[in-house]
């Protein structure tokens, strides 16, 4: 198909689509649009007073040098209502001069819903789309184009891929020529093995912050849903706790929640060897609602990262012997409190979300299984654990969270960067030196 | 100490950082722009089900208010130019000439008793008025995301990564100046007289 062109500067025309009805032809340049037969009705809301004011006295046909950019054929001029355009008898298409279809659309109004034209928005559209369409002919393989993004980052990639192999061949020989006849004929000795195990720890250290930045970086990225509009996939929510049937106990001190994490450790060993060991640890499995002003969704808490302000802690030592709520929250776990000769010392921790209080859910909004097409979006979906992303239950808000994220990620990065330097510094000045 | 081991030693250490920054920003801005148009996709099967309610609404008018031919074909019309429309901006404007039509469609029906008691209206009303709450939501959850995109790409020097990789702002939903405006509401019967 033969592109139309403008009448005033010959370049073609750019199809732009409309949300009043068909597509319209339209000069990138400005100059004009072309209205095919009929799709005058789309944009002016009364066009028969239109039609019949230009069959009337009020308007006056002239016979023009334009050529109609549908057929070819010699346009009139006409005038209705002091606005001036062009129209083609034979195809019986109008030319609007740039404003025309506005001052129409203006003079020519009456319906039950008005009909606005944007036609300073219809010509940028036309310019943008021009744009697009030059710079995609311009990409095609075969013309020839200025470097593109995707070049761009190519060409960095190999730069750096280069620099990184001079740089790795320069440090291989240093570390070649430094260490080559004396330090792999040593035995490694003990400062040798904590100076190598502390800049482990210290780059183990400085990649948990990475994730904990990772972390951060994603509850940040993820703007907070309203549960009435939640969608499906990965969502952040935040909102009060509610209990989905009855109100839980805490395991260890019996307070109402409606979601608790326990852990219950036994001091074993003697004299320089006593250690704490986990005996159990634990979550709720019970799911519990959240709600905001919009609505409330099922949060099922299985295998959720949890980020609990306090911690309760219950033990028995010389100071005293654990409450009964304890010893029966024990039992309910079944665990003993004694032993053949005398009590264990145990130590019972439990964090827990009591009820009604403001919570935060970074989780994978899945549908309910045997949940039938309802109108309430939220009642059809509940929020938990998917494989490959992130699940997060904390009774701290977003950006409290977001803080404590980031106090920890600068703890561990900062710290474990600083460990690993401090161990290869000491090995360096210890040992390269006297080999050296 | 030997120097060229030093000399190597930072060399190294300096393009890993900077590899690691580079490759970092890209994948977080990567995940942003899809955050994008993954809320766009949402608000998208929103309208989706919205329009599906439209024939249904206008079949259940059509026989009450045979003298608001116009306000109907407006439903119609915008529906039409939904089903046209291709990319976003395109959807996002049909998607206010509906909810204009909408409006002036349920205004009128306030003129007409026996509609509003009609229960299959009331029930397509109020599934229309859910899916509207919806879909502002999911409107407000869009801009959120592009903004947060168009702050990382604006902010130094998150910046100079993005432009080489050929990140640029993306636009926010507006609503038309001309939907800002109240509409007026012009009944069959009013019409009739002006004319």
């Amino acid at each position: 198909m033969v592109a139309m062109k403008c009448p005033d500067c010959q370049e073609d025309l750019t199809q732009v689509p409309t949300s009043h009805g068909p597509g319209l032809d339209v000069c990138f340049s400005g100059h004009g649009l072309w209205l095919d037969v009929g799709e005058v009705n789309f944009f002016v809301e009364d066009y028969r007073s239109l039609k019949r004011a230009l069959g009337d006295t009020g308007g006056v046909a002239v016979k023009t040098e334009t050529l109609c950019p549908r057929c070819t054929q010699h346009m009139e001029s006409s005038t209705v209502s002091h606005t001036s355009f062009q129209s083609c008898d034979s195809c019986r298409g109008w030319w609007l001069p740039h404003g025309s279809l506005t001052r129409l659309n203006e003079t020519y109004r009456g319906a039950a819903v008005p009909i606005q034209v944007g036609e300073t928005e219809l010509y940028a559209q036309a310019a943008a789309r021009h744009h697009t369409h030059n710079n995609r002919v311009r990409h095609q393989p075969g013309l020839k184009t200025p470097r593109s993004h995707a070049q761009g980052l190519w060409f960095w990639v190999l730069f750096f891929g280069l620099a990184l192999g001079i740089g790795g061949i320069i440090f291989a020989a240093g570390i070649d020529k430094t260490l080559r006849s004396t330090l792999w004929s040593r035995t490694p000795d003990h400062p040798f093995l904590y100076l190598a195990a502390g800049t482990l720890g210290g780059f183990w250290l400085f990649a948990e912050g990475w994730l904990l930045l990772q972390r951060k970086r994603l509850i940040e990225s993820i703007p907070t849903s309203t549960i009435r509009s939640l969608a499906l996939g990965l969502v952040e929510i935040s909102g009060q706790a509610q209990p989905e049937k009855q109100v839980l106990s805490s395991p260890f001190r019996g307070v109402p929640c409606v979601f608790y994490t326990y852990a219950v450790e036994e001091r074993v060993g003697s004299g320089k060897h006593i250690r704490w060991e986990t005996i159990t640890k634990g979550t709720s499995e019970q799911p519990f609602f959240v709600s905001d002003t919009t609505g409330r969704v099922l949060v099922a808490p299985l295998n959720a990262e949890l980020i609990l302000q306090d911690e309760r802690i219950v033990r028995n030592d010389w100071l005293g012997a654990l409450p009964p709520t304890t010893i029966d929250g024990l039992n309910r776990l079944g665990i003993s409190t004694e032993r053949w000769l005398g009590n264990k010392t145990l130590r019972c921790r439990e964090s827990f979300i009591p009820p009604d209080a403001q919570v935060y859910v970074l989780g994978t909004a899945q549908e309910r299984l045997g949940a039938t097409e309802r109108v309430e979006n939220a009642a059809r979906l509940y929020i938990g654990s998917n494989r490959g992303h992130e699940f997060i239950i904390s009774d701290r808000s977003e950006k409290d969270l977001r803080s404590h994220l980031r106090w920890q990620m600068w703890a561990y990065g900062a710290g474990g960067l600083a460990l690993a330097a401090l161990c290869l510094i000491i090995f360096a000045k210890y040992y390269l030196r006297t080999i050296s | 100490m030997n120097s060229t081991l030093i000399i190597g030693s930072l060399f190294v250490s300096g393009l890993i950082v900077l590899i690691a920054y580079v490759v970092a920003v890209y994948n977080r801005l990567v995940g942003l722009a899809n955050n994008i148009n993954k809320a766009w996709s949402n608000i998208d099967v929103i309208l989706k089900q919205r329009h599906d309610e439209l024939p249904k609404l206008v079949q259940v008018c059509n026989s009450y208010m045979t003298h608001e031919r116009e306000t109907l074909e407006s439903v119609t019309k915008a529906r039409s130019a939904y089903t046209a429309s291709l990319n976003a901006s395109d959807k996002a404007q049909a998607e206010n000439q509906i909810v204009g039509a909408l409006g002036t469609l349920f205004a009128v029906a306030e003129q007409y008793p026996d509609l509003k008691a009609n229960e299959e209206f009331v029930a397509i009303q109020q599934r229309i008025s859910a899916l509207e709450s919806t879909i502002a939501d999911r409107r407000e959850f869009y801009n959120d995301s592009v903004n947060l995109y168009n702050i990382a790409i604006q902010k130094i020097p998150t910046c100079w990564v993005a432009e080489e990789i050929g990140h640029a702002t993306r636009p926010l939903l507006t609503i038309a100046p001309s939907d800002r405006k109240d509409r007026p509401l012009a009944f069959a019967n009013r019409v009739a007289v002006a004319a």
